[in-house]
């Protein structure tokens, strides 16, 4: 286990285990490696045209030894999921990663996300901290109607004093401003 | 040893001691909620290092690393839910000491150990680094390449059962650091013609994304916490029972050596140094059967062990420039953001600074100890925050982090594709450690590779014809293969002594 990962508590199973890592089981891990390793190779056959050339020659100097040693290695830590994937016959229910079906919290708040740099961008920061708290908090199911806009409030306060006011980092002024302004 | 002061005032200014009191906090806070660990911590903390001086951002984020695992043994002990990984060996003796009244006695055990563990590896990191240093000075490309490469491959070779995984994610790791501008030929590399991409990939978007969103993503997902099993007399650490856990002192000193070791081995890291010191004190306790029943003795090796890591994983890091694990990775990062590469002339170049780390790090041990033992309560009732809120906070300001660092909305979309592929990685399982490894370690591998093949020509045969190279070679050989001869080794002793059947078939497993 990683020491950054994630931890199962010690006496009872936590409700969302990870698939027994190198256990064989489920073919979603080998199918993933198999995707990891087919980019890989993509990458492989086509770093000759995605690599400027124009350097220096012999070739060990150049740009383009070391992406292709990299992506070299990563083909091959790919190959025995891949030959694997090839003869197993995989039943369907093995193609899923855990049992608890679709993260829909996960997926709402990372759509939620996605739009929160381009809020900084349009609302400017501290108005993009609110909505973005507020709108992620909806999406990963914490739908409290006092709790969840004074939690939003409090960080974009925080955010603020952390940011503007105590590490004086300049952000572009929001593009709503320009807007306005014509 | 006099550089040791040169460093003394620089570890004691105000801006340090500010920095490493909040890192330590926040290292506390991430240790203390499960599911989250230093490495959150750190990666949050990263974007804000820009603006500081190296010694005060490395003490900032030391404080996080060394304050995580202070913090991961509370939930371990009052609730059975190890804050980070290591601290599950605590819970084997803390929990059971709880459910019988006695958190306190537990918690004091887990604390001096920590800070036990902590001062032993600080001290062993003084020694051993400049020994080490002075071997590594004679160190040319081809040392630096084999050392570097066959540290990244012991970090693939630690996850022994997911071996083809850790390549496949080094792979893609280094494949990662080589996209954009290659700096001695100025060639753009894999920049699919987008202008964006000719600066490179931000290894703080990249970090900041695999485990800052990744990991809180994942947060959501997990609802791991029984908070209303929390058990304590009282608002701080009952001192009294100080006393009695330092009957355990060679056991805590025993503990605090082997961690030290063992962190300063690539891989293996903080579990496995508790797991290794807690099974060491219990063969060599005089009541061994007390372990597992709830002995604070336990409690004392499980974190004397994993607070030594840190010291220890330091130790390759300032004298090779190698990290041992993910930590130390984003610890190296920090070093060359900030133009100061790690390596045996440090110690000459910038004594300094190591001065300060040192000075730091024992700062950080004795703050962790203090600031948890009189806001033990506190601290323990963080675990009652919704993971919803922390996992959406921690996402809000991982993004502003990395927005503010460059003003650039593609810095915000590589953490956001980073975050997603973290999120299937560690929802997989995988050793994402590797990934991080690599991502890290491709410029100094690339840079020692070109180096080394010029120097012999085009041909890596150069690497065979030099003593040293052949002895780090021959080192990491051993420590990949030990492990795996000994389960060989001890499989086969099984086999004799099961009683045969005569045919000569082993009998199956």
């Amino acid at each position: 286990m990683s020491d950054s990962g994630a931890v199962p508590p010690a006496a009872e199973p936590p409700p969302m285990p990870a698939l027994a890592a190198g256990s064989g089981a489920g073919a979603a891990h080998d199918l993933v490696a198999a995707l990891l390793g087919l980019a890989a190779l993509a990458l492989l056959a086509a770093s000759p045209w995605l690599v400027d050339q124009s350097g220096p020659d012999p070739f060990y100097k150049g740009p383009l030894i070391f992406p292709l040693i990299a992506l070299a290695l990563a083909a091959a830590g790919a190959a025995p999921a891949g030959w694997r994937l090839l003869r197993r016959a995989t039943a369907p229910g093995d193609w899923q990663v855990d049992g608890r079906g679709f993260p829909r919290a996960a997926a709402g708040l990372f759509a939620v996300m996605c739009a929160f740099p381009v809020l900084i961008l349009a609302l400017g920061l501290q108005v993009a901290v609110f909505l973005a708290l507020l709108g992620g908090l909806w999406a990963a199911g914490w739908r409290r109607p006092l709790a969840a806009p004074a939690v939003a409030l409090v960080l974009a306060l925080l955010v603020h004093l952390a940011f503007r006011t105590f590490l004086d980092i300049w952000f572009p002024t929001p593009l709503l401003g320009d807007w306005l302004r014509l | 040893m006099e550089f040791l002061f040169d460093g003394f005032a620089a570890a004691f200014a105000f801006d340090n001691i500010v920095a490493l009191v909040i890192g330590t906090v926040v290292g506390l806070v991430v240790g203390v909620l499960p599911g989250l660990g230093p490495m959150v911590g750190m990666v949050v903390l990263l974007p804000f290092t820009f603006s500081l001086e190296a010694s005060v951002a490395l003490s900032l984020l030391l404080g996080v690393f060394c304050g995580g695992y202070f913090g991961g043994a509370v939930p371990a002990i009052l609730l059975r839910t190890p804050g980070v990984p290591s601290s599950i060996v605590t819970s084997f003796d803390g929990f059971p000491l709880t459910e019988r009244g006695e958190a306190q006695t537990a918690l004091s055990a887990a604390l001096v150990g920590s800070l036990g563990g902590g001062l032993i590896s600080i001290v062993i990191l003084v020694l051993l680094a400049p020994l080490l240093s002075g071997i590594a000075a004679s160190f040319g490309p081809p040392e630096y390449l084999a050392a570097a490469v066959l540290g990244a491959l012991l970090v693939v070779v630690a996850f022994r059962n997911q071996l083809g995984r850790g390549l496949l994610l080094l792979g893609i790791g280094l494949w990662l650091s080589t996209v954009g501008i290659d700096g001695p030929t100025l060639s753009p590399r894999y920049t699919f013609g987008f202008w964006d991409m000719q600066n490179g990939l931000d290894l703080v978007a990249l970090v900041l994304g695999l485990f800052g969103i990744g990991q809180s993503l994942l947060l959501l997902e997990q609802g791991i916490l029984k908070t209303d099993r929390l058990k304590l007399s009282r608002n701080s650490l009952d001192f009294s029972k100080i006393a009695g856990t330092l009957r355990y002192w060679k056991t805590l000193l025993r503990s605090g050596v082997i961690g030290t070791f063992i962190g300063l081995l690539p891989g293996p890291g903080s579990v496995l140094a508790s797991f290794v010191a807690y099974d060491v004190a219990k063969r060599r306790s005089r009541k061994p059967e007390l372990f597992g029943t709830g002995t604070p003795e336990g409690c004392v090796a499980a974190e004397a062990a994993n607070n030594a890591v840190p010291a220890g994983a330091l130790i390759p890091l300032l004298t090779l420039g190698i990290p041992g694990e993910a930590l130390s990775a984003v610890l190296l990062g920090v070093f060359t953001l900030n133009g100061i590469y790690p390596g045996p002339l440090l110690l000459v170049k910038e004594p300094a600074l190591i001065s300060t780390l040192y000075w730091s790090m024992l700062l950080i041990n004795l703050v962790a100890f203090a600031v948890l033992a009189v806001w033990l309560r506190p601290f323990a009732m963080i675990v009652k925050v919704p993971p919803v809120v922390l996992a959406v906070c921690v996402i809000a300001v991982s993004l502003i982090g990395i927005y503010a660092v460059n003003t650039r909305l593609f810095d915000c979309g590589v953490a956001l594709a980073a975050g997603l592929f973290g999120y299937l990685l560690l929802r997989l399982n995988w050793p994402v450690v590797s990934l991080v490894m690599g991502i890290v370690m491709g410029p100094i591998i690339e840079d020692r590779l070109r180096q080394t093949l010029s120097l012999g020509e085009g041909s890596l045969w150069i690497l065979f014809e030099r003593p040293l190279t052949l002895a780090i070679m021959a080192v990491a050989l051993l420590i990949a293969t030990t492990p795996w001869l000994r389960a060989r080794l001890a499989g086969s002793r099984r086999a004799d002594r099961q009683p045969g059947d005569g045919s000569g078939t082993p009998p199956v497993r």
